[in-house]
Order: C-alpha cells, then structure tokens, then sequence
C-alpha cells in the first residue's frame, strides 16, 4: 500500500468514525433526554417541532447543494500549473438575479406555515370538545395558571381554583392549559421543552403560554429549567410538570385546597409555634390553615377556594401542601427530612445566591421541630 | 501680505508640547497618528484581548467539563462568561475590522492617509483605555456579571426582592457599573473610527476611482461605518440608563413604578443586531478581495455583491426582535421579524454564490490566506442552514 493511500484510509475512517459518533447523540428516549425538545409530549410543542423539521430539511437541501457546489468548484478549479490564465469574466446578470430570486421563493413559501403557527400559538382554543369532565372546572372553562419566576424558584397559582403551590405544576392531560408567565424579580424564562416554547417571565407584564400535554392515562413527568440567565442560581432554578388524567387532578384539587392541620402537641406544635413566631418564617412564605386562612375580596376568610381572591406573592413559596411535593428549592433537592434541615440550617450554602438566610436564632433542635412541623403538611 | 511671511518662518508657540518628531522606537508608536501604525495597534491589542477572552472561555470550559465541577464559584463562573462574551465582541472583533480598515482604506483608495488622522489615534487610545477599564474589573470588586447582554432589571439591582433583610445576598457588584462605562469608552472610539473612514472614502478617493470602481473590501467598511453612526448611540442610551438607575434611583426598567424591562432588551438589540453585520461585513469585504485574487479572476457580480452588502446593512436595522421572540411581544411582532428575519438571509445568500461565481472556472490556488475564505463559505452556509 502506498503512503498516500493509507492516509486516504486513516481520513475515511475518522470521517465514519466521526459521523458515527454524532449521529450516536441524536438517539436517545425521554428517559435518557428529559428535556429534549426534539421529543414533544404534547400538541404545541408537536406544532412547533413539526414547523423546525420542515425548516430543517429545506435547509438540509440548500446545505447539501451549495456545500457541494463549494468542494467541487475548489477541487475542479485548483490550480494545476503557475502559468494558468482563466478565461476573465466579471458576472452574469440573469444567473445573478435568478441565485436572488430562488432563496427569496423558498423563504417566502418557509413564511406561510411559520405565519400561520405564531398565530395558532397565541390563539386561545374554546374547551367545548373536553371529553373528560373535570369535576373542578365549569364545561367550558380552560384552567389558567399564573406562573411566576422568582430568583430561584417558580410560583404557580390556580385563580379559578384558589390553590398556589411551587416548583412542581401540576395540570390535567390532554386539557390546554392557559399559563399567564410573570415575574417578581428579574427576568427568567419559563421551559418545559417537551411542552411547548420558552416564554420569558417578564416583571410587569403577564404574557399567555399555551401547554397541553399528551394523554397517557397516568400521571407523567416533564422537566424544565429556567431559560434566561437570572444570576447565581440560574442553573439551580429547575421546575417540573406533572400532567394528570382528570380524576386523579379532581383529587389534587381537592386536597390542595383543603387547610392545613394544626398539630395538638410534641414536636410538630413546637414547630408550628416557631414557624409563625421567632422562626418568622412565616414573614416569608405562606401557610394557610385555620388560624391563617387566606381571604377573600372582602377581607373575611374565604369559605369558597375559589373566592381566595387575595392570594399573596411572598419571597418564598406557599408551605401548605409542602409534602405532597417532591423536591423543593428551585425543584433541586429531594424532599426529605434531612434534607430540609440542611436547608433550613444553612440555605446559602445549599443553593449559591439563595434569598432565603442563615438563621442565627435557630438552634438545631429548633430546626428539627420546624422540619417534624413541615412533615404534617401532606 | 508677501512671501516673505510664509507659515515656515513663524516659530512654534512657547506655550504647548512640542511636536513628536520620533519615527522609531517606542514614542513613536505612543505619539504617532499614522494610519498603518494605528492599523497595527489595533491588531495587536485586538490579539491580546483574544488570549485573555480564551482564557476565559477555557476555565468556563474547564468548569463544565465534569459533572458538579468545582474549578469556579458560581460568581466566578458568571463573571468569566460574561468576561468573555463582552471581551470577544467589543475588544477582539471590533478593533480587527479597526485595524484592517485603518491599515488598508487609505491604501486601497490613494489616500495618504484617514481625513483625521488624530481623531483616529485618540480613537485607539480611548478604545484601548475602555478595554483596560473593563477588565480590570477583575482585580477592583469582581468583575461584571450580567451576561453579555445585561439585561435590566438584573443589571440594575433595582427589583424588590434585592430590597431590605435580602440585600446583600445576591448583590451585584460595582462590575456592572465597568461594564456599561467601558462599552460606553470603546464606542467613543468605534464612533470615531466610523466618522473617519466615511469622510475618508466620501472625500479622499484617487481621481477616476468612483463608487462602483471601490474595492468591495472599501465598500464594506463604508457600510460598517454607517451601522456604527446609527447603532452605537442607541446602545448609549441603554448604557447610560442602566448607569443613573444603579447610582441615582432611576426606574426606567423598574416595572413597579410604570417603567419597562423590554425598553432595555430593545434598545440594546438595536445597536446588537447590526452589530452582528458590524462584525461581518469586513470579514465579506476580505473574502471578496483574496478569492478573486487567488483565483485568478475578477469577482463575479462586483455589483450585486456591494448592493447585497448594503441590503444587509439596511435590513440589519429591521430584524433586532428576532433576539425577542421569547419575551412576549404577541404575535404581530413575532410575525413581522420573523419575517424581516428570513429575508435578510437572501442578501447573504447571494454573497455566497458570487463568492462561488468567482472561483468557478478559475484557478484557485489553496495557499492558506484563501484555505480561510473558503473555510468561512462553509461556515457561513452550514451557519445559514442551521438559523
């Protein structure tokens, strides 16, 4: 084998060996990609990955052909010898326009379904054809969901519903969901990739985001991260939706509207007694049980959840159903007794930039009775 | 008034410093005005920027290049990566158009040199001193960390959750503050360099050499001198705002008392969209100077090469939402730069067929100054392909 050959051999198998490799990262399941927007799990994100696979393969074209037109014009016209003279030419005219006009078509063809998409997003579907009632929601009534970013966490409140809960969303599958995205704080993006797009959490405006999830007849997971850059937590801020068929999301309601218990006695009373008093913790987060019921328009503790009109945005996140979730802090940690009392201990130093502090008046056992209080509240 | 009093016998004023005279030597690049050697400044300068943003880039790199890694605080990390965006497209891109445009323009056009030869160097000098100023950052208080971009109101600090027992927590440093003031010095000196080279080329061109008779690298730079005269004082006022809202209580970007986020996020993008072109039309001008050159063959369509070049440059002011379709602008605004947005791609296209016109029945030798321009077809197209 001659010397040249070889290296012909050695470049054609890296070139395999590299196509290999990358196409090896294009396979892949839910489970080993949770956040992959290229696998949607629901009808908008399906809309909008269909319309980027229509783009992708029209650019694929375009990409081959013009790609190609390079590597044959730079292999064919090398220069062979010093003494060559090209025959001179400075255009043509025709071909010029017709390379201007050509891209201009196709782009203006790629338009239409782009149009008619960003139109179809913001469009707001009527519900008359939900086929499963959903014992919380009148007939003909989309659930709206306020989403709000806070640094590092997302707020979400159920206003037809009077719930507010954080960091897990929980909606019923196969409904369209009408998010309302906002922010206390800085700017964050809300991103479920299997759902549907980015939409930025913007202080002072709340922009719709449209999400319905695939109907699988059981409670299925969908992650998401913060998608704009909100300072040191920013890759910390994590979120997670759970879609539910519409019996199991009855349920839910039903429990998150119900108030918390007070404790009779032991630790977890002595825990309550710190959370509203020298704890102050609750100068930050929300706990409604019947001593601290939320209101409604009027200023009276509201009978109906769905008069808890007044539902406050505090620094951190409503504590009333804590354990019925699954992780806390930004949707980063495991929720577990042990974990809570890391947290509650030291905050900072669990979560870079957390707002919430160290707490100098807290012994340890203090905090072991905040987390037996925390516990009672399923 | 005779001959007898020519300006040649009037003595230099006592009062003043006396005119450099060195043309060697270190003085002489500190004092000189000359074009190429403010050409060569700016390369330079450019060139050590570059190292230093590499640097930055490599221990961001480092950091993510295991699970959990801990090479860098978070602070750290975002100080780096904000570092090296910033450092990449205002202190290395930037001055390399500079400094080709400084060392080549004249030549290209006969001129003996820029029409203001000590704007230019004061230029330079306030370019080099906002590139100081901003990494230096680094060693008084921590350098910005805002992201590329700083947008308000995270760069401002003035949200309600900063206020009170939580301040302190998450308190951005005076990093922000170098950031805004040093983009602010480099644009003076962008500013200056744009007047300069359109004066230049409007007023200095060798007899006969009309517009369409320009080489194309000429015409680019002209075009990129525009889009800095409209585009830099846009981001001034972004600049500026962020700068009164951090010291004197301003609320332009403050929500809870009627102000805007997105005024910042559009006035910023503005100026950062036809920044994209600022950076790569000069980069269009080279390879329409070296291809045909190399390929021993005037450029094909010297004509729709300008005019696409200039169509980007007018179009590049239409298209700066397109860096907004996430942050609720409804569906109008969607629509229309998305638009706007797949339009501009056409004057690019046409760019890289004539650049594919050129070398098309030449005889291209593929020494390495044309192995890059034909890299950046590539680039380019793969690029255009994937957006």
């Amino acid at each position: 084998m001659k010397k040249t050959d070889r290296r012909l051999w050695l470049v054609w198998i890296a070139l395999v060996v590299g196509g290999l490799l990358l196409l090896s990262a294009c396979g892949g399941n839910a489970d080993e990609y949770p956040q992959s927007a290229l696998d949607p799990a629901g009808e908008y994100a399906r809309k909008t990955d269909h319309l980027f696979k229509i783009t992708l393969i029209i650019a694929a074209i375009v990409f081959v052909f013009v790609e190609g037109m390079i590597i044959v014009a730079v292999a064919k016209y090398r220069r062979r010898n010093n003494d060559e003279r090209p025959k001179q030419t400075h255009g043509n005219t025709v071909l010029e326009i017709g390379w201007t006009m050509l891209p201009a078509l196709v782009l203006a063809v790629l338009t239409v379904p782009t149009l008619s998409l960003v139109f179809e997003l913001a469009d707001v579907p009527d519900t008359s054809d939900r086929t499963v009632p959903i014992a919380s929601l009148g007939a003909e009534e989309p659930l709206e969901v306020t989403i709000i970013g806070h640094q590092f966490w997302w707020e979400y409140q159920y206003p037809q519903l009077g719930i507010q809960t954080a960091n897990e969303l929980v909606i019923p599958e196969g409904e369209t969901v009408v998010t309302n995205v906002t922010s206390v704080d800085v700017i964050h993006s809300f991103w479920v990739p299997r759902l549907a797009g980015k939409q930025d959490a913007v202080p002072g405006r709340e922009v719709p985001l449209l999400i319905k999830a695939d109907v699988t007849g059981e409670p299925t997971t969908y992650y998401g991260q913060c998608a704009e850059f909100c300072q040191l937590s920013h890759a910390n801020m994590r979120a997670h939706v759970v879609a539910m068929p519409a019996a199991d999301f009855d349920q839910w309601v039903q429990e998150q509207q119900q108030l918390a218990a007070a404790p009779t006695g032991g630790d977890a009373a002595a825990g309550r007694d710190l959370f509203f008093g020298t704890g102050t913790c609750s100068g930050c987060h929300v706990l409604w049980d019947d001593d601290h019921a939320p209101m409604d328009a009027d200023g009276n503790p509201a009978v109906d959840p769905a008069d808890r009109s007044m539902i406050r945005t505090m620094a951190g996140p409503n504590l009333t159903h804590l354990f019925s979730r699954d992780r806390f802090a930004g949707d980063i940690f495991e929720l577990n007794s042990q974990n809570l009392h890391d947290w509650i201990r030291d905050a900072p130093a669990q979560k870079p930039g957390s707002i919430m502090p160290y707490f100098e008046n807290l012994t340890d056992g203090d905090i072991d009775d905040i987390v037996a209080y925390l516990e009672t509240l399923k | 008034m005779t001959a007898a009093t020519a300006p040649t016998t009037v003595a230099a004023p006592k009062t003043g410093l006396h005119r450099p005279t060195a043309e060697t030597g270190f003085w002489s690049w500190i004092t000189t005005v000359d074009h190429k050697k403010l050409g060569i400044m700016y390369a330079v300068t450019a060139l050590v920027f570059f190292v230093l943003g590499g640097l930055e880039v490599l221990l961001v790199r480092l950091q993510l290049a295991q699970a959990d890694g801990n090479i860098l605080t978070a602070s750290q990390y975002n100080q780096l990566f904000t570092m090296h965006g910033t450092t990449m497209v205002f202190l290395v891109v930037m001055p390399i158009a500079a400094a080709f445009g400084n060392y080549l323009v004249p030549l290209m056009i006969g001129a003996r040199d820029v029409a203001f030869p000590r704007i230019n160097a004061l230029g330079y000098w306030t370019f080099l001193f906002g590139g100081i100023f901003l990494t230096s950052s680094f060693f008084l208080g921590g350098a910005p960390d805002c992201a590329w971009v700083c947008y308000a109101p995270l760069s401002t600090g003035t949200y309600p959750a900063s206020a009170g027992v939580l301040a302190g927590t998450h308190y951005l440093g005076s990093g922000v503050d170098f950031w805004a003031l040093g983009i602010l010095f480099t644009g003076i000196g962008s500013l200056t360099g744009a007047i300069n080279f359109i004066v230049t080329i409007f007023n200095m061109r060798a007899p006969g050499m009309d517009f369409m008779r320009m080489p194309v690298f000429v015409w680019m730079m002209l075009i990129i001198s525009f889009l800095l005269l409209f585009s830099i004082p846009v981001v001034t006022v972004p600049l500026i705002e962020v700068v009164y809202a951090r010291h004197f209580d301003a609320t332009f970007f403050d929500a809870s008392v009627g102000g805007d986020p997105l005024i910042y996020q559009h006035l910023f993008w503005i100026f950062g969209h036809p920044e994209v072109y600022i950076l790569i039309l000069p980069a269009m001008g080279i390879v329409s100077e070296v291809l045909p050159t190399f390929s021993r063959k005037p450029l094909f369509g010297y004509s729709f090469v300008v005019f696409s070049g200039a169509a980007i440059g007018f179009m590049g002011f239409g298209v700066w939402a397109h860096h907004m379709f996430t942050s609720g602008l409804g569906p109008m605004g969607v629509a229309a730069f998305s638009v706007a947005t797949m339009f501009i791609a056409v004057p690019t296209g046409v760019k890289i067929f004539n650049w594919l016109g050129t070398i098309w029945g030449g005889s291209l030798r593929m020494s390495t100054q044309c192995s890059s321009p034909s890299g950046l077809l590539r680039c380019l197209s793969s690029a255009g392909c994937l957006v």
